[in-house]
């Protein structure tokens, strides 16, 4: 299965709130992946294994991987675009 | 005898002075000093002064001693220095636990009020980066308020310095906060527990126990109510030690549990106490666990499943083992002996993997310890993906450690038609309010649910006689099972046929095997509830500077967070803040649960008078957060961001001026909106 991360500072509150909603997000829509939230000093491990990087601090350099941006999951302001982009990395 | 006496009391309050301080000091020759030193020593049949060539000296026992029988009665200190002066107040206003005035502070100091004052304002200030704040009142004057631990914790180490000052022990026998009778008593009693558990205190503590227990003891039966600290959770009554140190304070009966758990921690590692919960709440664990887990995955070839919750699950149990296992004592594991029978190959792996935790103990972890931590690891690495079940059950045992979790396991793969909520204390169940239809238990309990009680390893016999009682009670559990099978159908039925359909599934499902249902266990998420006192409208204006604090000041008051975690939260806020957020323009100011936070807690704000961030956005609401390391506080966020995604309900909490309104709204809104992971 395809596997999304969130990473935060954190870790705990921010990135879990997102990745609830982007795996609720992407069951509407029938995309089946793992949503994982971590943080942003773990990143650098689970980067390696994941298929999209949702991102909720500024990417400090360039994964490899696509980066969706994580706050208009919060803030509903754009999210549609973001989805979409998680979505089309994930096919 | 006048002459002696003067140089005595003078050697007693010093450490070691050279023949020429005394010579000059009462105008005599150094012959004659001599002279009165031997005459003082031979009064006493024995060497009290000592005098060699690097200086005249006496020992804290022997000051005692002339103290008790030269001086009899008559006071050895006429002033305290500064020093004395501040630790003697912590004791006093400790063990005391009322207010005191400034004029008997005063009194017990020896020194003007104007003095105390100056010292009390150098005490607030140290003891308020610990949490502690120093109370005062018109009318009664001053009193001790924080964290009982802290507090325990500053009286202990105010003890230690002043027995570590010169005639300490006379001078907290001048403000009568000790009892020498007591004192050689709990003296006595220390003795014997050093045989009974088999451990040896060093003479330096055996000479200052006694005191710290004294004083401790005083605190306890004047601060007479109940409380707890972190320590209650890391299982040290579970240990060989605990019921011996508490055998040894028999004749307290107003000890509650904390209060002998706290002497405890004081008898076998006072000088760890605090130390020892540095070390556990740092990173440095958390490190070791992931390296423990990589061992684990490379030791057992096998990628471990679900790993994070595995790494938490680790943490939980290994911050406390390792606390435990600084500090000297030793869990009490009655399952040892049958798991190695049972499991010896994983044991063996465990013990191979636990190096990183041994390495910040510099200590090997006992054999208990590890079999706890295998059956933690045996439990995670079996665990399937949770299954739609029908029915839903507990398992419970006396303290809800390992040996639940194992029973877990065994019963998980026995019964998939069931799902477990999880391994939890009698006492945990009785608090959280599980709804389940079984109850699989190792300790009898009163339940209107359907209950069995079970040995804590299952074997073959056990096993197969449990399945057939387990399924017996399904069976009787009919409904249950109609109920939840149409839930899962009902939306594709038509209305009218509605109670057909319901008889038609009852009478098939009298059969007793069947398929899984839709049960939406989301459900079954715990939402948190909001009070009045989590939420808080603030009409004064504020600065940005000032957020993070203001917000996070109730969960502090609640003893939610540590004075440390809104630090480390203040750090990283104003670095991030614009990252930080829970919707939009609605702040999260919080920091990771390992950095000081006791429980999860939220408290919501409502600024009547809008800070701006440097980024020029305006600050109405500010969310203060102190999350649970097990995510509990996850599904609220969600909820919290449904109820701030919404720009009328947003608008309506901004303008609200009635706390009620708000509390209302938080708690009824958006949860029907929640969504999981």
């Amino acid at each position: 299965m395809k596997k999304v991360i969130v990473a935060c500072g954190s870790g705990v509150a921010t990135s879990q709130t997102v990745a609830s909603k982007v795996a609720k997000l992407l069951k509407e829509k029938n995309v089946k992946a793992e949503v994982e939230a971590i943080d942003i000093k773990s990143l650098d491990r689970f980067i390696k294994t994941c298929d999209v990087y949702v991102a909720l601090t500024n990417p400090q350099k360039d994964y490899g991987v696509p980066v969706v941006q994580g706050i208009p999951f919060l803030t509903g302001m754009g999210m549609e675009q973001e989805l979409e982009k998680l979505i089309n990395a994930l096919k | 005898m006048g002459g002696e006496k003067r140089i005595l009391k003078y050697l007693m309050l010093k450490d070691s002075v050279q023949v020429t301080d005394l010579t000059l000091e009462f105008e005599l020759e150094k012959s004659e000093v001599e002279d009165a030193i031997k005459k003082i020593n031979s009064s006493f049949k024995k060497d009290v002064i000592f005098y060699q060539r690097d200086g005249v000296y006496m020992t804290e026992n022997s000051k005692m001693l002339c103290y008790k029988t030269l001086l009899k009665g008559e006071k050895l200190f006429s002033h305290y220095e500064f020093r004395e002066r501040y630790y003697l107040l912590i004791i006093v206003l400790a063990v005391e636990n009322k207010y005191l005035s400034l004029l008997e502070l005063a009194d017990i100091c020896l020194v003007s009020k104007n003095t105390i004052l100056n010292d009390l304002k150098c005490m607030k200030r140290d003891i308020s980066k610990k949490g502690i704040e120093i109370d005062y009142s018109r009318k009664h004057g001053y009193s001790i308020k924080g964290s009982e631990f802290t507090i325990r914790n500053i009286l202990v180490s105010a003890v230690k310095n002043i027995l570590h000052s010169q005639a300490g022990r006379i001078l907290l026998e001048e403000n009568s906060l000790i009892k020498e009778s007591e004192i050689f008593r709990l003296r006595k009693r220390l003795e014997r527990l050093e045989t009974r558990i088999g451990f040896r205190l060093t003479d330096e503590q055996l000479d200052e126990l006694p005191y710290i227990i004294q004083l401790v003891l005083r605190r306890a039966k004047k601060f007479n109510q109940s409380w707890s600290f972190k320590i209650e959770k890391y299982d040290i009554k579970n240990t060989i030690e605990f019921p011996e140190i508490q055998k040894m304070f028999w004749d307290f009966d107003y000890l509650s549990q904390s209060d002998l758990l706290y002497l405890s921690l004081q008898v076998l590692a006072s000088n760890m106490v605090e130390s020892a919960l540095e070390i556990t709440d740092g990173d440095q664990v958390a490190i070791a666990a992931e390296e423990f887990l990589q061992n684990i995955e490379t030791n057992l070839v096998m990628k471990i499943h679900r790993r994070n919750e595995l790494k938490e699950k680790i943490l939980l149990h290994v911050r406390p083992a390792i606390y435990r296992n600084l500090l000297g004592f030793q869990i009490n594991n009655p399952l040892t002996e049958e798991f190695l029978s049972q499991y010896q190959e994983i044991y063996e792996v465990v013990k191979k993997s636990v190096t990183p935790f041994q390495k910040i103990t510099q200590k090997e972890l006992s054999k208990e310890e590890i079999v706890y931590l295998s059956m933690i690891v045996l439990g995670l690495i079996y665990e399937t993906e949770e299954t739609e079940a029908i029915y839903k059950a507990v398992v419970l045992c006396q303290s809800g450690t390992s040996i639940s979790k194992l029973l877990l396991v065994n019963l998980k793969s026995m019964f998939p038609e069931i799902y477990f909520i999880g391994a939890y204390s009698v006492r945990q169940f009785e608090q959280n309010n599980l709804d389940v239809d079984f109850i699989f238990t190792t300790v009898p309990v009163k339940h209107k649910t359907s209950t069995f009680i079970i040995p804590p390893i299952l074997d073959k016999q056990d096993r197969l006689e449990l399945k057939e009682r387990v399924q017996c009670e399904m069976l009787g559990n009919n409904d249950k099972m109609v109920q939840s099978v149409m839930r899962a159908i009902k939306p594709y039925i038509s209305e009218q046929h509605i109670e057909t359909v319901y008889k038609k599934v009852g009478d098939l499902l009298s059969n007793p095997y069947t398929s899984s249902s839709n049960e939406d266990l989301n459900n079954e998420k715990k939402l948190f509830r909001f009070s009045i006192d989590n939420i808080s409208i603030i009409n004064e204006e504020i600065s940005w500077e000032q957020l993070v604090d203001i917000s996070m000041k109730p969960l502090l008051r609640r003893k939610s967070v540590t004075a440390a975690y809104i630090e480390e939260t203040k750090k990283a806020f104003y670095a991030n803040y614009d990252k930080m957020i829970i919707a939009q323009n609605v702040y999260l100011p919080h920091f990771s649960p390992e950095n000081g936070v006791n429980r999860m807690d939220f408290q919501v704000l409502v600024f009547k008078n809008p800070t701006f961030t440097p980024n020029g956005e305006k600050v109405s609401i500010v969310v203060a957060l102190a999350p649970s390391v097990t995510n509990e506080h996850v599904p609220t966020l969600i909820k919290l961001n449904n109820i701030f995604s919404d720009e009328k309900t947003l608008a309506q909490i901004i303008n609200e001026k009635s706390i009620f309104v708000t509390e209302n709204i938080l708690n009824e809104k958006g949860a029907e909106q929640n969504c999981e992971l």
